[in-house]
């Protein structure tokens, strides 16, 4: 995977900026949030292990704060 | 002239690794790895302690009780620079953490976690800490800040589950559910909302505003405007506003966890004059107060940058009292309820996680009657053997009336572990991390101008974090970094016992 550079020039509009209340532009918001939503389906799909439970049983903290 | 501002952060990460063939590995053997890395591979100066580093960007790295690493960024003047450096120091930790594996044929992975709140429901957290500097006295702080502390979560909230509940409580901060105190001395129980601990780590007439209430966050555009806002108000009280009279809580706690249990900003909570506001117009009230000491002060009493967040402050705020749609693009707490119910739709309704959490609440209750240890995984509490067997026999009318049913408790309760594992995963750090998935696919807008990381050895431009880091790095290239130690308020060589004086923390040039 392409790696993106993480810099000043990244924009800085939502990909439903033009069509946030007031823009009027209902399609292109929906399309904006089915994006969201698809990439974040996809993104915690690839994140979870087989075996939630024992993650979090794993992953207690010992202390701290 | 510009009130002095200096702020900076302390961050708790949650490590883990796993061997090939899968068994766990210790904890603090991998932290104390990544410290050995550090060593060998950035430039730095030992901590008072020894154990720590102080590192070339004046920032420090260093293992916290609990066996995982911390961060402290730089001092800065800036909350830009405070992001930079937070970014800057998990992309230490990466790194770190990659080497560690790299060395170590045995592992196969190393994970840094980004997260807040340890789902087993103990109660401990994984600190992020806030600091500001301030010259006023330490007991006008409480009064004048927590309704900010209070309301400000509907921005800096990282969002997430009540990490004490049996069920799943979608919340704005799930750190707000562990504040059971107003303010409060103690940092790893029985904490407060305002932190009454004063350390300066300066000389003489400074003080150090200590804040533990606040979460980790993702979003550069959130941890801009929780540290910038909070900086502004802190210097309005410096400027001899009093900002938090007229709008003194009933009960602070009681309004944090309302608020916390709204993403929606419908609530409202007492005042202890009367009246009730909800977080959205108390934020506006702190808002229209830093504003007053533009308008009402000398001129250039407030830095630079603080047209920009309260533009920034003002922009959100119109934005979450619209429940405006680009929040789900830029504050943690937004992308997460939005990702989180999609998640949930297609295999349960989210609707129905209350009842689920009032059902799993009474058999834990049943529990604690008959006086028997928990069960200690789901397989247990609900098989035939289980010890509440008899209050799941008595739940059976309820369970009808909601329309529930018994085999879909399994379902919900793989649900609840996914969507928990998912949230700390959330925050991972690398390519496998939630939020670091998304933000590659570009489908979020939560970056800001001026906050993305330098190199590594950059110091911040003012302050006595540039001469710490710039003496750092010239002992280090002399060879002579050994013999010297390093502390926020001090350098000095063991060896002759020569000392830089940092107690001023404005100092900006160096005096042996």
């Amino acid at each position: 995977m392409r790696e993106r550079e993480r810099t000043d020039e990244t924009p800085m509009q939502p990909p439903g900026a033009a069509c946030t209340p007031g823009g009027g532009n209902l399609p292109e918001l929906r399309r904006a949030g089915e994006e969201l939503l698809s990439a974040g389906d996809e993104a915690i799909r690839r994140a979870l292990s087989a075996d939630s439970e024992a993650f979090l049983r794993a992953n207690r903290q010992e202390g701290g704060q | 002239m510009a009130l002095p501002i200096l702020l900076g952060m302390e961050t708790e990460y949650a490590v883990n690794g796993m061997t090939r063939d899968g068994t766990p590995v210790d904890r603090s053997r991998l932290v104390q790895q990544m410290l050995v890395m550090a060593r060998q591979h950035y430039p730095h100066l030992r901590d008072g302690s020894g154990g720590g580093l102080f590192l070339a960007n004046g920032g420090r790295l260093y293992m916290d009780r609990g066996a995982h690493p911390e961060f402290a960024t730089p001092e800065c003047d800036d909350p830009h620079e405070v992001v930079r450096y937070v970014r800057a120091g998990e992309a230490l930790l990466l790194d770190l953490a990659r080497r560690v594996q790299a060395e170590d044929a045995d592992l196969r992975e190393v994970n840094v976690f980004r997260c807040n709140v340890d789902y087993g429901r103990s109660g401990v957290t994984w600190g992020c800490h806030e600091s500001y500097l301030y010259r006023r006295s330490p007991q006008d702080l409480p009064r004048q800040l927590i309704p900010h502390l209070v309301s400000r979560l509907i921005y800096s909230g990282a969002g997430g589950f009540n990490p004490l509940s049996a069920g799943l409580e979608f919340t704005l901060s799930p750190r707000a559910w562990l504040l059971p105190n107003a303010s409060s001395p103690d940092s790893t129980g029985n904490r407060g909302i305002f932190h009454l601990k004063d350390e300066s780590l300066s000389g003489p007439g400074w003080h150090r505003l200590h804040l533990i209430c606040g979460d980790s966050l993702c979003s550069d555009t959130a941890l801009l405007l929780k540290l910038g806002a909070t900086a502004l108000v802190v210097a309005a009280i410096e400027a001899g506003l009093r900002p938090g009279d007229a709008v003194q809580l009933a009960s602070p706690v009681d309004a944090l966890q309302t608020f916390a249990a709204d993403p929606d900003g419908r609530a409202s909570v007492p005042l202890a004059g009367g009246g009730r506001l909800r977080a959205v117009e108390l934020q506006r009230h702190y808002l229209a107060e830093v504003a007053e000491v533009d308008a009402c002060r000398p001129a250039g009493l407030l830095p630079s940058w603080a047209d920009e967040i309260c533009r920034l402050w003002r922009e959100q705020l119109d934005a979450l009292e619209a429940r405006d749609a680009s929040l789900q693009y830029t504050l943690d707490w937004s992308i997460k309820r939005a990702l989180y119910q999609r998640w949930a739709r297609e295999r349960m309704s989210w609707e129905v996680f209350p009842r689920w959490g009032d059902v799993l609440k009474r058999l834990e209750r049943a529990v604690a009657r008959m006086q028997r240890r928990a069960a200690s995984n789901d397989e247990e509490l609900l098989s035939a053997a289980s010890p509440v067997r008899r209050e799941m026999h008595r739940l059976a009318p309820l369970l009808a009336a909601e329309n529930l049913q018994w085999h879909d408790v399994r379902a919900f309760l793989g649900l609840r572990h996914q969507l928990l594992e998912a949230d700390v995963r959330f925050g991972q750090l690398g390519e496998t991390g939630v939020f670091e998935q998304l933000d590659r696919s570009r489908v979020l807008s939560h970056r800001r101008a001026g906050c993305s990381p330098g190199a590594p050895d950059q110091t911040p431009t003012r302050g006595r974090a540039r001469v710490r880091g710039q003496w750092i790095r010239q002992l280090h290239a002399s060879g002579e970094a050994g013999r010297y130690r390093c502390d926020w308020a001090c350098v000095w060589d063991e060896v002759t016992g020569r000392q830089l004086d940092l107690s001023d923390p404005f100092v900006a040039a160096a005096d042996w």
